[in-house]
């Protein structure tokens, strides 16, 4: 099952055990969070678009690292006026390992959506609760074991 | 998440077999160079050779519209001094190369470099009815029937 | 003031600069002087290039939902405009992801997106 989550300006599909790499979030690492903006929800045989977000879904994490991204070069030089700049920046991100995703139980319909598409989505409580008995343990035995696909974002 | 690339062993060539007889030479080109670059299938990838083969027969018989026939003229340069030389399609109709006409006018609609020499070598033009591509069981694809201003009568 | 001679601390920036320039052409990965300036135009080049390849995915994207969408009968302009009209929210590069990795699912964008247009 996959879900597209938007967060940092940008949107994600992702699936249980991705590992994402997204904007700094203001978050301990190590700590879980939810996110509430779902655009859609969906598997290979069905499928449940938001309109624009899908009501009571939500995508829970973990955040792995907090670190800062590969180093990139900003330069600026213009010809024959002796201006040139040299500047270094890296990133901040955050990378979180996606582990649940979470629909309220009831499928509706998209023109069921459609009318009930003002609802914000309450489910940040709910979900919470769900989350207690699912892999708690499972998750950080995965995070500690599992190395970041980079390598180089590193802890503060 | 990444965005899809296809890689050279992924992809998969399909074979299709187009009738020119009565089909309009440009529009017919235009709809044969998106399928032999690849560009109707959603996992489109710019840098890999992803289209489909495409089998041409009656090339002889493509229609042109208005005077073309006798008045469209294809230019080339031997490389020395007045080495200009042309010829209409009606010359290269009766000459020994029919599906010339074909052949060029899809050419110049495939991009122009090593990846497109390689698109267009999946173009294969029959002047007559007959093609020896059986065994790839080709796939028709009624060009006639997408748009009524494809094929015409004359 | 010690006298101090300039040799190891000059190899090792003009090493930086060539090591940059791996895989260019000719002297310009080899010697300093024509390394620099080679090294310059390259991270000029991904300066702009950073710009372009927001662009140029973009561009990517829709190429492959217009292929998706005529497969399903609407240009790409058609479908974003149901998409649109539907109320999803969802960006080109999940769907163009969505048209190569799931058909199913953008099936049914389409479908919806045909209901939205009516």
């Amino acid at each position: 099952m996959f879900a597209v989550i938007k967060t940092g300006g940008k949107q994600y599909k992702v699936v249980e055990e991705d590992v994402v790499r997204i904007e700094k979030l203001d978050a301990k690492t190590g700590s879980k969070i939810a996110f509430e903006n779902v655009l859609m929800v969906g598997d290979s045989t069905s499928s449940t678009f938001g309109t624009p977000l899908v009501e009571g879904a939500s995508v829970a994490g973990t955040v792995m690292e907090q670190g800062r991204d590969d180093k990139i070069l900003v330069f600026k030089r213009k010809r024959r006026q002796g201006y040139r700049r040299l500047k270094g920046h890296r990133q901040h991100v955050t990378l979180v390992k996606i582990t649940n995703i979470i629909t309220n139980n009831k499928k509706t319909s998209p023109s069921e959506e459609k009318a009930s598409a003002k609802d914000k989505p309450v489910g940040k409580v709910a979900a919470k609760k769900k989350k207690a008995t699912t892999k708690k343990t499972s998750s950080n035995k995965k995070s500690a074991a599992k190395k970041p696909a980079s390598g180089d974002v590193i802890k503060e | 998440m990444k965005t899809y690339s296809m890689k050279p062993a992924e992809v998969e060539k399909k074979w299709f077999l187009v009738d020119a007889d009565g089909l309009v030479l440009g529009r017919m080109a235009s709809i044969i160079a998106n399928i032999l670059r690849g560009k109707h299938k959603p996992s489109y990838t710019p840098h890999v050779d992803c289209g489909d083969n495409v089998i041409v027969i009656n090339a002889e018989k493509v229609a042109l519209t208005g005077k073309k026939k006798s008045d469209k003229v294809y230019f080339r340069h031997t490389g020395y001094p007045g080495g200009i030389k042309s010829e209409t399609p009606e010359e290269i109709f009766a000459g020994k190369n029919p599906g010339k006409v074909v052949q060029k006018a899809v050419q110049r609609m495939v991009p122009s470099g090593s990846l497109g020499r390689t698109q267009l070598s999946n173009l294969k033009v029959y002047a007559g009815a007959e093609h020896p591509h059986d065994a790839q069981k080709p796939q028709e694809l009624n060009i006639a029937s997408m748009n009524n201003k494809n094929k015409r009568s004359s | 003031m010690a006298r101090v001679k300039r040799g190891v601390t000059k190899h090792a920036r003009h090493k930086k600069v060539v090591d940059r320039a791996k895989g260019a052409r000719g002297r310009q990965k080899n010697t300093f002087r024509a390394a620099k300036q080679r090294v310059d135009k390259n991270l000029q080049y991904a300066y702009r290039d950073r710009r372009r390849k927001k662009r140029i995915f973009r561009g990517l994207w829709i190429q492959r939902i217009n292929a998706a969408s005529r497969e399903h009968g609407m240009t790409y302009s058609q479908f974003v405009n149901g998409i649109k009209k539907a109320g999803i929210e969802i960006d080109r590069k999940v769907l163009a992801d969505l048209a190569v990795r799931e058909p199913l699912t953008f099936k049914a964008l389409a479908e919806q997106a045909q209901a939205a247009l009516l």
